[in-house]
């Protein structure tokens, strides 16, 4: 009798969870204005979680009277993870403002029933802008900053896209690149090439650069010097990869059946500090067989420095011989592993390196796929639970 | 004086070269068998001490047997260009004389060569001669027998007019050689001599020890260049030295051999890479860390390959923003985000002492994306008595969560249907309220510019998230409901729809 609530709170719990999703692509559409500009511009719908839904499409803001969407409802089933919409844009002779005019279009899914209860039911609504600019009167530019990964010594580029979204031809422009440590400190300059760049038009202009700095983040402050304007874009870069190395590993002051230290020395090559380091060590046999695990305590590794990790391993039951000492360290969502030989004797532990630096970039599971393990979970435990319940009752 | 004798010697010399080059020594052999397969030219009673018969008699089991060793015709006929050899008493059973005599002057043995010129005497040894016919007792009315029988033995020997082949040009094929192209060897064969059958012939050398010969394998046409022999590439690594030694042949006689150039056997670059991800012409794409996937390349020298990869904001690939080689595998991970922009990309691979080519430039367009997941998208608060409160910050009914799933910092709002029936409890009342909180991914939102406090809920949208991140780790957001009911509320089921509308930042 008992069995009925149970499953349904399994189906509860099944129908709760379902995840709800909607994407576009573009986020956003840019136009320079020009009188009577007729445009189709498409869109993406995106369906993440694979689900039938239905949709609306409609168009707000300044703008919305001069679109047109061609379907205003949409369907989308679980086998599309994706929809192609347009819109189209059908722009007055003048706008009144120069600068920036905007609309949105809006996809909102169309709510399903609610079910009983005091419940509350999510929905979806996502908005791809359209920005129409109408050019400034005299010279104007916008810049974008583009940079790249770049590596100690190597020559590579900065781009710096110049939009002329003025009315006036632009005659000569240049981008001067300063480079930034982490303390704001300026570091190095670097110089495009000249370009003129028509109304209305776009450039690409290159800073070429070979970095003589070392490894970390920088940031990179871009300045478009232009007919005697200006106008700034920055973004942060890396030069080289960050990783932390384990340097070395060595235990003192032992005796076999008491408690060895291992002090893990950890080396940052970053330009800043790496905050929360931590350690996972194993000690195996080589049978693979399990003798002790041990995280360590979180530390701050130095910019540029070394730091010590300690990992503690009760030898009580330990007979001297060769062991396996892997050591994972975890930090900024990464992880490097190193996997050393050690031979236990009743007055030290020596150690040496055989496994080589793994450095792997820890995947972060989605949301999704997060709540449907834990759904899973408990739907397993559920199971187990009305199990035990039945086994109990027929005992009885 | 002079002149006469310089003449003289100039006549010699060509009259040597013209015998030299034109009659050329070929073999003609002869036997006493008892069942000839070539040119029977007579026959005799026994192998010593016999009487003889003509060809065309058949009492005799012994007979005089000839052929030519290089296929030069031979018969027994007394016509065209022969040379009699004995003079017979009669068909059969007859007694011989030598052809200078003139007692039997109706039965002859002869011996012919269309194509060849027959040299024969009667000499007491035939060295020098190409073969012994036979031999006889006496210059008339004479036995015959084998060779060793008598003293005056019939010999003869036939030269033949001919010209040797001459190569006027060879020519190995293609110039640079890979361990995929076969190796060719043609000849340009030229021979005076009509209807002679003339063969080229080659014998290849790989790091100088032979390997394969081969001949041409149908008769060469004069002065028409033919190919002789193929060595298949599946025999020479990279490296190896090839040469080729050539001769040709008519029928009767060899060139010399010579040989070609030596070639050595050259790197072959490796094949040109395909591309497969970011597909070409997306102009939706949105994954700004995309791995770069391309198809293996192949090396016919089976070395190890690496790669190159080059992004580019240019459709000409100047200037890339990424230029990384040394790629050991068939994809490349961008190691930071991409800005929004077209790119264009190519790849190719290297052996370690070549790159092959590049690939086909690749472009997709990478645009922003604004895309929210809902992971739960129902909240039930079961039933609820009148001045009842409950809220999701102890995760009873959970809260919902949002993660931004899309390529930007995206800018959340709510706004909802009303809840509750009571007019005293509709929406922008504190019986129905929101706000944003921390999820197990810290630092997802900006605190300051979301709403984290309790916020009455309303029909227009109202702001909960200012700048939720989209990086995977952080990147989802807890949405806190609050309920309370109004003490005038009817019973029954209650349900609002409350929406979420997510815009870039």
């Amino acid at each position: 009798m008992k069995l009925k609530p149970i499953l349904l709170i399994i189906v509860i719990l099944v129908l709760a969870s379902q995840t709800y999703a909607l994407g576009i692509a573009p986020s956003s559409s840019d136009v320079i204005f020009e009188p009577g500009l007729e445009k189709t511009i498409q869109l993406k719908v995106i369906n993440n979680v694979h689900k039938d839904f239905d949709a609306v499409v409609y168009a707000e803001g300044e703008l919305a009277e001069y679109i047109i969407i061609g379907n205003p409802t949409i369907s989308l089933s679980k086998n599309e993870d994706s929809k192609i919409i347009s819109y189209k844009l059908k722009l007055p002779k003048s706008l009144e403002k120069q600068g920036l005019h905007e609309a949105r279009i809006i996809v909102r899914e169309i709510p399903k029933t609610t079910k009983g209860g005091t419940t509350i039911t999510a929905n979806l609504a996502i908005a791809s802008k359209l920005k129409v600019t109408v050019p400034y009167s005299g010279k104007y530019a916008e810049i974008k900053l583009f940079v790249t990964d770049f590596k100690q010594n190597k020559e590579s580029n900065f781009a710096v896209e110049v939009i002329n979204l003025g009315t006036e031809n632009i005659l000569e422009a240049r981008a001067i690149i300063d480079i930034y440590g982490p303390l704001n400190n300026k570091l190095a300059t670097v110089t495009s090439n000249k370009a003129s760049v028509k109304s209305k038009d776009k450039e690409i202009l290159i800073a070429k650069w070979i970095p003589e700095l070392g490894p970390g983040s920088y940031h990179a402050v871009a300045t478009l010097i232009y007919d005697e304007l200006n106008t700034k874009d920055e973004k942060s870069f890396t030069i080289g990869t960050l990783e932390l190395d384990i340097v070395s590993i060595s235990v003192t002051d032992f005796r076999l059946g008491g408690i060895a230290k291992f002090d893990i020395l950890v080396e940052n090559n970053w330009n800043t500090e790496i905050q929360g380091a931590y350690a996972e060590t194993t000690v195996k046999d080589n049978n693979g067989k399990i003798y002790t695990q041990f995280k360590t305590a979180s530390a701050d590794i130095p910019a540029f420095g070394n730091q010590e990790l300690n990992a503690y391993w009760d030898t009580a039951k330990v007979i001297p011989g060769a062991y396996k000492f892997d050591i994972v360290l975890n930090y900024l969502g990464q992880k490097t592993e190193k996997i050393f030989d050690i031979i236990v004797e009743y007055d030290k532990i020596t150690g040496s390196l055989v496994g080589q630096v793994i450095g792997v970039r820890e995947e972060e599971k989605p949301a999704v796929l997060k709540s449907i393990y834990l759904l899973i979970f408990l739907v397993i435990i559920l199971i187990i639970v009305n199990v035990v319940i039945y086994f109990k009752k027929v005992k009885k | 004086m002079n002149n006469t004798k310089i003449f003289f010697g100039i006549g010699i010399l060509f009259l040597s070269l013209i015998v030299s080059s034109y009659f050329v020594d070929t073999s003609l052999s002869c036997d006493v068998v008892t069942n000839c397969n070539n040119t029977d030219i007579f026959h005799i009673s026994n192998e010593t001490n016999a009487h003889a018969e003509l060809n065309n008699n058949s009492n005799y089991a012994y007979e005089i047997c000839c052929n030519d060793t290089a296929g030069l015709n031979v018969s027994n006929n007394c016509l065209g260009y022969y040379k009699t050899l004995l003079h017979l008493s009669n068909q059969t059973n007859a007694h011989a004389e030598l052809n200078n005599k003139s007692n039997y002057n109706k039965f002859n043995v002869c011996i012919s060569s269309s194509d060849g010129l027959l040299n024969c005497s009667y000499e007491s040894s035939c060295d020098g001669y190409d073969t012994c016919i036979a031999s006889v007792s006496s210059s008339t009315n004479a036995h015959v027998g084998n060779c060793t029988d008598y003293s005056i033995k019939i010999c003869c020997g036939i030269m033949i007019n001919n010209t040797a082949p001459t190569i006027i040009a060879n020519v190995t094929s293609p110039i640079n050689v890979y361990t995929n192209t076969d190796w060719k060897l043609n000849l340009t064969i030229t021979d005076p001599d009509g209807g002679d059958i003339v063969t080229g012939y080659v014998q290849f050398y790989i790091n100088g020890s032979a390997f394969g010969s081969e001949q041409s394998t149908s008769p060469i046409t004069n002065n028409i260049n033919t190919l002789i022999g193929t060595l298949n590439s599946l025999n020479f690594n990279k490296g190896a030295t090839l040469i080729a030694e050539f001769w040709a042949r008519d029928r009767i006689v060899n060139t010399t051999k010579e040989n070609t150039t030596q070639v050595t056997v050259l790197n072959s670059i490796p094949s040109k890479v395909i591309l497969s991800y970011p597909e070409n012409n997306d102009s939706f794409f949105t994954n700004r860390i995309p791995r770069f996937n391309w198809t293996q390349a192949i090396d016919s020298d089976n070395e190890p390959l690496t790669y190159q990869i080059q992004v580019s904001l240019f459709p000409n690939m100047s200037s890339p923003l990424t230029n990384e080689t040394g790629i050991s595998n068939t994809s490349y991970m961008q190691p930071s985000e991409l800005d929004f922009t077209v790119y264009y990309w190519r790849v190719r691979a290297n052996d370690s002492e070549e790159y092959g080519n590049w690939s086909d430039i690749w472009n997709f367009t990478l645009v922003s994306s604004v895309s929210i997941i809902v992971t739960q998208d129902t909240m039930n608060f079961g039933t609820m008595t009148q001045f009842e409160i409950n809220d999701t910050t102890n995760n009873q009914p959970a809260p919902f969560e949002l993660e931004n799933d899309g390529n930007l910092e995206a800018n959340v709002s709510v706004n909802s249907t009303s809840l509750w029936q009571s007019n005293s409890a509709q929406l922008n009342t504190s019986y129905f309220q929101f706000k944003a909180d921390n999820s197990t991914e810290a630092n997802s939102f900006n605190w300051v510019n979301s709403q984290t406090t309790w916020a009455n809920i309303s029909d227009f949208y109202k702001s909960v998230i200012g700048t939720l991140n989209h990086t995977d780790i952080n990147d989802l957001v807890e949405i806190d409901i609050r309920v309370e009911v109004v003490s005038d509320e009817p019973p029954g089921s209650k349900s609002a729809i409350l929406t979420f509308y997510a815009e870039e930042s």
